[in-house]
């Protein structure tokens, strides 16, 4: 190699511990933050479809919400097409 | 090292040369071919630039008028229509003349670069740019740490150009056409290992004339194109903060790591799979 | 039926009537649905139309006819933008997935079909942005037909998982294709094929997100000190995560009426529990990159670069684009506010781009004395593209069940009932 003098490679190693100890604690905290002890998400109560079918229509609604192929042929023979206007419309 | 001792010396690595590569072709063992380079000694250099003549005459490129057209003014780089350079500079010693192409790294970035092996490393050490694979994705250019690939950014059919240490000469039995041309033996060509022991032979019996460096020895793992100067490389042109890792190596773990990853990564997300699968069960 | 003389009427084979079928069927949905004048419309249009014109120059005079690139520039908007950020923002496909698939999340099933055919149109037309930045794009076949296979490289890596994570995206997506067209058992044995395409796509995505970083460490004299590293490559995949995470909470809520409703009509009120579980893992993986920031910056004993504008600079896209919408994310995920969080995935994509525009575009070559600026016809073009992906995002999303992902139940349910 062309050192001349000495150089310590492995300067900055004392550092670069303490930060990974701080990582780790402050990891430790954010977790904590981020998803409270009560953790009371909606979402195990919502993966649920509707109990009852009753919300769903039994025809399906001029909408593209339904990917039956029945509901896509009444979109096709002019069925009403009430679509709601949005930024990519 | 007399006129005649050159001319032997550069006939005999370019026979080699030949003879080499039809040799490597023929049974694929080119274990005892060595590198080949070139030594420019710029303490010799007057600065004729009768080398970028010859290169361009040798390739079909341009042919500058090295009488009138004041190129020496300023300090040059390679382009898509001259593959080496001379530039003039000025030190403390007095005036200096380098000429500058692709250096031929011995473990080059541009090839390590090169997704379709276009920028190729030939057993007998030229670094040459094969046409039919290229791309034109320019990777080559961002890899290299001297600059030295161009490209015809105004063609449709763009090309790299570059110096190629007359690969095609090479293969003839001739030396380079630039070291063929030059009339002051500051060119010189062989292999690596007799070019080195001429290097050091000379700066040891003229301590005084010499920076007791070759530029090259060490630069990015070794380079095909070795420097004497009399004064200190950074002050004629030369990058002196590369470091002597050869660039292929800074990437080298990255590629090693791809088999490992293709087999623990799948293995280890089955695993979360099965994990999850157990989780919900319960 | 034509009337009058002639032959008599054969019988037509089934095939050829399901293939009648399926043209009229296939002309009829490539006819427009809304009006064409909306204001997305008037502005993509023209745009597209200008990119097309520029694309024929491109082609015919070269690179430097449309782009400010030179020798010591290379690389730019094109490479630094369209594909250097562009593959981060798409790394939402492979996260979702892997949450969905892998880990079993449910709550994010809503969002998959979107998520992954974002996912497939990005690398798509990624992929088509980079054909024109080539200089030979009919070589491109050239690393794939096995005569030129430069396995030394790491950009031969990143180009082969292009390739295969393209059609690993489009396996995923493609139950959903056979769906619209009612081809059910083609559907059934595509589903079958998710879960091992998922993990391949997440194994793919790990190696070509940080292969993305590690086709910059062959640059190392030229990048300076403060944005190169040699641990470029886990930077690139740590911030692939938070800013495939930001893209699908920017999407999910540019949108709000054409995301929230139909996900709310299946799942009620889960909408925001996505968006929330989304900013949670944005904001763990921020605080993440910022202590691997602090790690590098650390080893590399970069506090020497910080003297000038450079330093500045660097400190600007560490702290007002990592740090701070990392603290965006926590507090909106602890406040449950979605527009905070909408706020810090905006601001995280703009440090994305901004990160990667440096690495390879702005702290590349940063001595030159001619620094590169891209032209418009660059930008124009960029523009084009991201415009056509928009087009065909929305065409499919209109006509295809993406946005509405099926329960299986829900489908016999109303089977019956109808």
């Amino acid at each position: 190699m062309e050192a001349i003098s000495y150089v310590n490679i492995f300067e900055t190693k004392g550092i670069e511990y303490l930060l990974v100890i701080s990582f780790l604690l402050g990891f430790l905290l954010l977790v904590r933050f981020l998803v409270p002890r009560d953790g009371a998400t909606a979402a195990s109560v919502a993966m649920e479809p509707p109990a009852d079918g009753a919300d769903h229509p039994a025809t399906c609604v001029a909408d593209f919400e339904c990917p039956y192929r029945s509901c896509v042929t009444e979109i096709l023979d002019g069925g009403e097409q009430a679509h709601q206007e949005d930024i990519v419309a | 090292m007399d006129r005649r001792r050159f001319l032997t010396l550069a006939g005999a690595t370019g026979a080699t040369v030949a003879a080499g590569s039809r040799r490597a072709r023929a049974d694929g063992a080119p274990a005892d071919v060595e590198f080949i380079g070139v030594l420019v000694d710029t303490t010799r250099c007057i600065g004729c630039r009768s080398c970028e003549v010859a290169c361009g005459e040798a390739h079909g490129l341009d042919v500058p008028d090295v009488i009138g057209d004041g190129a020496l003014e300023t300090e040059r780089t390679t382009t898509t229509r001259q593959r080496t350079v001379v530039n003039r500079y000025q030190t403390d010693t007095g005036t200096v003349f380098v000429k500058r192409q692709c250096m031929h790294c011995w473990q080059p970035a541009c090839a390590a670069a090169c997704l379709t092996n276009a920028m190729y490393k030939t057993h007998e050490g030229p670094v040459i740019w094969r046409e039919p694979k290229c791309m034109g994705c320019r990777y080559c250019m961002v890899a290299c740490p001297f600059e030295v690939p161009r490209f015809e950014f105004g063609s449709p059919v763009p090309r790299i150009e570059k110096c190629t240490l007359c690969w095609d000469r090479l293969e003839r039995g001739l030396i380079p056409a630039c070291v063929r041309a030059c009339p002051v033996d500051a060119l010189m060509f062989g292999s690596k290992r007799d070019l080195l022991e001429i290097a050091r032979v000379r700066i040891y019996n003229h301590p005084e004339h010499y920076v007791h460096k070759i530029y090259g020895e060490h630069e990015v793992g070794g380079t095909g194109w070795l420097y004497l100067s009399a004064v200190a490389f950074e002050q004629i042109g030369f990058p002196t903060d590369l470091g002597t890792t050869p660039y292929p190596e800074f990437t080298k773990e990255f590629l090693y790591s791809v088999p490992v990853v293709f087999l623990v990564v799948p293995t280890l997300l089955a695993g979360l799979y099965r994990l999850s699968s157990d989780r919900e069960r319960t | 039926m034509p009337g009058g003389g002639g032959a008599p009427a054969t019988p037509r084979p089934a095939w050829f009537e399901e293939v009648r079928r399926f043209v009229r069927f296939v002309a009829a949905e490539l006819k427009p649905r809304r009006p064409l004048a909306t204001p997305f419309n008037l502005i993509s249009i023209p745009v597209m139309a200008v990119g097309v014109v520029l694309i024929v120059i491109r082609f015919a005079r070269g690179l430097e006819s449309v782009t400010n690139l030179t020798q010591e520039s290379p690389w730019g908007f094109w490479i630094g933008f369209d594909v250097v950020t562009g593959v981060a923002f798409a790394g939402g496909a492979y996260l979702v997935t892997f949450a969905v698939y892998v880990m079993k999340a449910e709550r994010y099933r809503p969002i998959v079909r979107a998520t992954v055919l974002n996912g497939f149109l990005a690398y798509v037309f990624y992929a088509g942005a980079l054909l024109l930045d080539l200089g030979r794009p009919w070589r491109i076949v050239n690393p794939i037909i096995g005569n030129s296979f430069g396995y030394n490289s790491i950009l031969f890596l990143v180009a082969w998982h292009f390739m295969l994570y393209m059609i690993a995206e489009f396996i995923e997506f493609s139950p959903v294709v056979a769906e619209w067209l009612g081809w059910r058992r083609a559907q059934h044995i595509l589903r079958k094929l998710t879960l091992v395409t998922v993990i391949f796509g997440v194994t793919l995505s790990t190696l070509h997100q940080s292969g993305l970083g590690a086709l910059f460490l062959l640059a190392k004299s030229k990048i300076h000190p403060l944005w190169y590293s040699e641990f470029l490559p886990v930077l690139f995949l740590v911030s692939s995560v938070f800013a495939g995470l930001s893209m699908v909470i920017f999407e999910g809520t540019i949108s709000p009426r054409v995301f929230r409703d139909r996900v709310n009509r299946a799942h009620n009120a889960t909408f925001d529990e996505i968006v929330v579980g989304l900013a949670r893992g944005a904001a763990v993986t921020l605080f993440l990159y910022l202590f691997f920031k602090a790690l590098v910056f650390v080893h590399g004993k970069h506090w020497v670069y910080l003297g000038d504008a450079w330093g500045w600079w660097y400190l600007l896209e560490v702290v007002a684009f990592v740090l701070v919408p990392c603290l965006m994310f926590a507090r909106g995920v602890r406040l449950r506010e979605l527009s905070l969080i909408r706020a810090a995935a905006v601001v995280t994509l703009a440090g994305i781009a901004l990160n990667r525009l440096n690495v390879s575009v702005i702290a590349f070559n940063w001595r030159s004395a001619n620094p590169y600026v891209p032209s418009w016809m660059e930008l124009v073009i960029t523009a084009a593209v991201i415009f056509a992906e928009i087009w065909v995002f929305r065409w499919v999303v209109t006509r295809m069940p993406v946005l509405h992902s099926t329960p299986f139940r829900l489908v016999d349910k109303d089977r019956q009932a109808a």
